[in-house]
């Protein structure tokens, strides 16, 4: 919960579809989601589920078709681009699952990047912050390395400092270690599972029940809705038959 | 009202060589002079200062001291101070005779021949005391309008004598203007190709930017994502196109300021290393690149985060 007693994400009928030529397909339907501060979630489920879609309309970058969001207390759902790039750029912090690092930009640009969208922030705070950030994720000492110089894990550990560096209200995971082997995937849970503890909001998609279980609470999606753990086996086992 | 054999800014010429009593010439010196014959009143129908000494008077006629004004460069080159030129005498050709043409004045430089040319060194004689005279063109200063200056020196030549006709007449600028033809051809030319130039490259450079941008896609969605708003995005696209177009200029102003000295001598009226010009290319060359960058920024802006994250 937050400072004021509400969820920091609180979704409320949320409806997400999409108008193809005239083929309209509901990707969100009714979807109900609280999230508290400081809390660890899971959104799994089989592939076009909408867990993606949810998690974009979360993170600012889509907008819901329909239903109520509110983000740390502020109805966020129909702002306009620029209100919303700006909440994106302070409350909330993305990690993808291909990293999205900018090639040619160094180590340090990368991280600092989302800090130079903030207006009046000085340059040595900034440095402050980025420096901070890479050393919680072990990468302080590649500053000037470019991504296509890192293993795919380091470039992910990359990705996540960026995120924390702006010290956003939750960090919102992308399927992060759908581009890795599973030593460098298992690490990469464990980084996250390390900011849980230190007090950090997570939500995070996966497709795979095993990294699935480091989160706190799982929600399971089914077709654009949330489904009970018990529902989508049997939902699931319907499918395969 | 003047008269002289030698119209101003006409491209004509009317020479000789001279001899200077006193004067002990150079080996190989050039003595050939511009001559005119002249009116008495023609330096100040032309607007010529007098700088020293006297102008021609109507009783500078056949039988009189011969007499002649010198300009500036010429009174310079021969006897180093203008004033001192007054009262030495000049002769015609070299070496033939006593000189015996007084100079008893000195007037200010003026182009002649054309805007382009140097000032030639010049001793204007009175055109009354050449034997016989022709091929006259007159001048009128006048406060009249051409169209009206033009029928007042008709009806003026028709009560001299009714045989005279009004062969061409045009006003002192015309005469620049026509004078200045061939340059006009130049700068018009140079122009359109100047115009051509800068099409051509806001053009080139609209594609690569157009290229860049959308190889840039994905990368602008991150941003995008990170936080960056439309407004950011064009300033990163305009920036970007601002710091190449500075580089160019870095580059091309040296080399312009060279290739324009070199072009010196076909300048007139301007220096070849005009301030005013060099900005005002350097803010076209500004206006071109940020006219080609405009639809590529916006373009840019108008990039959607989510459809660009999934942009390969």
């Amino acid at each position: 919960m937050t400072e004021a007693g509400l969820p920091l994400i609180q979704i409320q009928d949320l409806t997400k579809v999409f108008y193809t030529d005239e083929i309209e397909t509901h990707a969100l339907s009714g979807i109900h989601l609280s999230i508290a501060k400081g809390e660890y979630v899971a959104m799994s489920g089989p592939s076009g589920c909408g867990k993606s879609t949810l998690l974009s309309i979360i993170g600012l970058l889509d907008t819901p078709t329909g239903g109520r969001y509110s983000l740390n207390g502020k109805t966020v759902e129909n702002l306009d681009f620029a209100e919303r790039s700006r909440i994106r750029n302070q409350e909330i912090g993305f990690i993808f699952q291909s990293f999205n690092l900018i090639g040619d930009l160094t180590v340090y640009e990368n991280v600092e990047l989302p800090l130079t969208y903030r207006q009046r922030m000085p340059a040595a705070d900034r440095k402050a912050r980025v420096m901070e950030a890479l050393e919680r994720v072990g990468m302080a000492h590649r500053i000037r390395h470019y991504p296509s110089q890192l293993s795919g894990g380091q470039q992910q550990r990359v990705a996540v400092a960026r995120a924390l560096g702006g010290k956003p209200s939750i960090l919102l995971a992308d399927e992060p270690t759908g581009n890795l082997d599973s030593r460098n995937g298992e690490a990469v849970m464990e980084l996250l599972q390390n900011l849980h503890r230190e007090g950090a909001t997570i939500c995070m998609v996966t497709h795979d029940p095993r990294f699935a279980k480091h989160a706190q609470r799982e929600v399971h999606l089914f077709d654009g809705k949330v489904v009970a753990e018990e529902e989508l086996r049997k939902l699931l086992q319907e499918t395969s038959a | 009202m003047a008269a002289t054999n030698d119209p101003e800014l006409a491209n004509n010429s009317a020479t000789g060589n001279i001899t200077i009593s006193g004067y002990i010439e150079k080996p190989q010196e050039d003595m050939n002079v511009e001559q005119p014959n002249v009116s008495a009143g023609y330096f100040s129908t032309l607007g010529m200062p007098l700088l020293g000494g006297r102008a021609f008077r109507e009783h500078d006629g056949l039988g009189s001291q011969r007499v002649a004004v010198v300009n500036e460069s010429f009174a310079r080159h021969f006897f180093g101070d203008p004033q001192q030129a007054i009262g030495h005498y000049i002769g015609d050709g070299t070496g033939e005779g006593k000189p015996d043409i007084a100079i008893v004045g000195i007037v200010k430089d003026a182009k002649h021949g054309s805007l382009r040319d140097d000032v030639p060194h010049a001793a204007f004689l009175p055109y009354l005391q050449v034997p016989e005279p022709h091929a006259m063109t007159f001048y009128v200063r006048t406060s009249q309008q051409p169209e009206a200056a033009e029928s007042s020196v008709s009806r003026a030549m028709q009560a001299l004598d009714s045989k005279l006709v009004l062969d061409t007449f045009r006003t002192m600028d015309e005469q620049i203007d026509n004078n200045l033809v061939a340059e006009r051809v130049i700068a018009l030319l140079a122009s359109g190709f100047g115009v051509l130039a800068a099409l051509m490259a806001a053009v080139g450079l609209y594609g690569v930017l157009a290229y860049s941008t959308s190889q840039r896609t994905s990368e602008i969605g991150i941003r995008m994502a990170l936080g960056a708003t439309r407004s950011s995005v064009v300033k990163m696209v305009v920036f970007e196109v601002l710091w190449l177009a500075g580089i160019s200029i870095a580059i091309s102003l040296p080399f312009s300021l060279l290739v324009m000295r070199a072009a010196r001598s076909q300048l007139y009226g301007i220096s070849s290393a005009d301030p005013l010009t060099l900005s005002l290319m350097t803010l076209l060359v500004i206006l071109v690149a940020l006219a080609s960058a405009l639809l590529p920024a916006r373009r840019a802006a108008r990039v959607e985060p989510m459809k660009a994250l999934r942009y390969e």
